[in-house]
């Protein structure tokens, strides 16, 4: 139908008429049938073809499986924010801005939602693993303060009223955070003396075939999703950012 | 631990991380076509409006619509 | 009765706005709470020294105090240029953003030796058995320390600079950043008034809170200038 095709954002159009089919492969609907396919295979293998972990925690070190991957794609959002903070504050004009800054924002928010995953696995594991719900250890008390600064990013964006500089503020403190994730690990795990704390997230750098595999499908699965829920994000903020202009241009002609 | 009781432990991990997948891609899919339908609808008044304009304004080369003969 | 419902459902209608300050109240009790344990040294998971009787507070607590007294007085770091409204005047001195800051942050540094000087004493007197026989070692941890507050709380003083009710979102936005300096000083302080430790014994946690002063006068150093510009 006619409005179907008007609904196509500019590139949707271009990317249709593109020359390779290949590039439905990598479509955003895509890459979330790739990350579904990479996930259920992900977790097939970890409950029907990885062994069980020798060691004490036996059945519940499968958690393992989904924990990991959740916090390293956690960490890789954080750290495409810090990318895109730093390129949103070198460009001199707002409007350069906005695309580097709105991707910022995503990573942010879609890291803090894999952190708030990570923080509640990681707490059942504990649970199954050491039988307490919450231990002083460095990754939930790293993931734990890294939830509680991105969410002060957005107290700190919230309480600016000036649109350019709430980017510019955004962006300072989204560098300023990613430093922060990195020095609260490491001083939770080598600093504090006469609390030797649960590690409860032992997993050997040596991982038998089946598990290292398991772990790898799982992994990338979860860090095409990070990709496919970015690449939605952008699209959204570009359709904003474009509504935003058909509706100045409508204020603008009214008699 | 027996294998019973952590088989509920990790079940239940995988569930929610699963469940929280879900609730992202929905609630992404849900803005999304939210906003196409803004956006639509606010390409649509543009036109409209635009036509409204270009009627009175009297170009050189437009025709007037619905000019009953004279 | 009715009319009493129909107010109450107006007014959380309208308080959107306390809802967003609560949830900054949020924020900030987790925090507490995290730094509450590193002061404390006990949870669930900890196979600490059990030995930590309810009337012995830890040494390590200082900082839990310390830390709260100066987030209250970095928030006033620009409150001299907002009140006279001479931030422009600063900016058009012939010297380089950096150098501001190092100036306010040194005036913060000062405040905060100050301030330390009056509250240690009274914290050994109220708190500590064995008193403040392990002065020597503790200053070094003190100091560095205060570098990296002074630090933090100067940059993000400059970040909230023309934030609305910023005297609500500094804390809460310094807090967690000042985690690491809070879990290298507890733990420093903690070996060297409650366990007699010298200052060899605590040199990995120096090295740490001098690291971590370095990082966060760096980030000044690239950001300080966009945020006080424009």
């Amino acid at each position: 139908m006619d409005t179907d095709m008007q609904t196509d954002t500019r590139e949707d159009q271009s990317s249709s008429r593109g020359t390779a089919r290949w590039s439905r492969l990598y479509s955003t609907p895509a890459l979330f049938v790739w990350a579904a396919l990479l996930l259920v295979t992900g977790a097939l293998l970890a409950f029907l073809v990885a062994p069980v972990d020798a060691s004490a925690m036996g059945f519940s070190q499968k958690i393992f499986y989904v924990h990991a991957p959740v916090a390293e794609t956690a960490l890789v959002a954080f750290a495409v924010s810090f990318v895109a903070a730093v390129l949103s504050l070198r460009r001199t004009a707002a409007t350069d801005r906005g695309p580097w800054a709105d991707l910022e924002t995503a990573a942010i928010r879609l890291g803090l939602a894999f952190s708030v995953l990570v923080l509640i696995t990681g707490m059942i594991w504990g649970r199954a693993a050491w039988g307490v719900w919450w231990a002083w250890e460095p990754r939930l008390t790293t993931f734990l303060l890294a939830v509680l600064v991105y969410a002060s990013y957005f107290v700190v964006r919230a309480a600016t009223d000036d649109e350019d500089r709430r980017a510019v503020i955004g962006s300072v403190f989204a560098i300023i955070a990613f430093v922060s994730v990195p020095l609260t690990f490491f001083a939770t795990r080598y600093l504090p003396e006469g609390l030797h704390p649960v590690v409860i997230t032992s997993s050997g750098a040596q991982m038998e075939g089946s598990m290292a595999a398991t772990f790898v499908v799982c992994t990338a699965g979860m860090l095409v999703l990070l990709a496919a829920l970015l690449r939605s994000e952008m699209t959204a903020a570009r359709i904003r950012a474009e509504l935003a202009e058909t509706r100045d241009a409508l204020e603008g002609t009214r008699p | 631990m027996n294998v019973e009781e952590a088989l509920w432990y990790v079940a239940a991990s995988w569930s929610i991380v699963f469940a929280g997948i879900v609730a992202l891609i929905a609630s992404t899919a849900r803005r999304s076509r939210r906003l196409k339908r803004q956006l639509r609808e606010a390409r649509e008044a543009a036109t409209r409006q635009a036509g409204v304009h270009s009627r009175p304004a009297g170009r050189d080369d437009a025709r007037p619509p619905m000019r009953p003969p004279s | 009765m009715r009319l009493f419902l129909t107010l109450v459902r107006r007014d959380v209608v309208a308080e959107t706005r306390r809802l967003q300050a609560v949830l900054s109240m949020a924020i900030f009790a987790l925090v507490v709470m995290v730094v509450l344990h590193y002061g404390w040294g006990v949870g669930p998971g900890d196979a600490s020294e059990p030995a930590r009787s309810t009337e012995t507070v830890p040494a390590a607590m200082l900082w839990v105090v310390f830390v709260f007294a100066a987030i209250l007085g970095l928030g006033r770091t620009f409150a001299p240029e907002r009140e006279d409204d001479c931030l422009d005047g600063l900016l058009l001195l012939p010297v380089d953003r950096f150098t501001l800051f190092l100036a306010k942050a040194t005036t913060n540094l000062l405040l905060l030796i100050v301030l330390q000087i009056a509250v240690v004493p009274v914290f050994a007197l109220f708190f500590l058995e064995t008193g403040v026989t392990h002065l020597p070692a503790f200053i070094p941890v003190a100091l560095l320390a205060d570098v990296g507050m002074a630090a933090v709380g100067t940059l993000l003083a400059a970040l909230v600079l023309r934030a609305r009710s910023r005297d609500l979102v500094l804390p809460v936005v310094m807090l967690p950043l000042l985690v690491p300096l809070v879990i290298a000083a507890t733990s420093a302080t903690g070996a060297v008034v409650d366990g007699g430790a010298d200052l060899a014994e605590v040199a990995g946690r120096l090295g740490f809170l001098a690291g971590y002063d370095a990082v966060m006068l760096l980030l000044a150093w690239g950001t300080f200038g966009i945020l006080v510009s424009e």
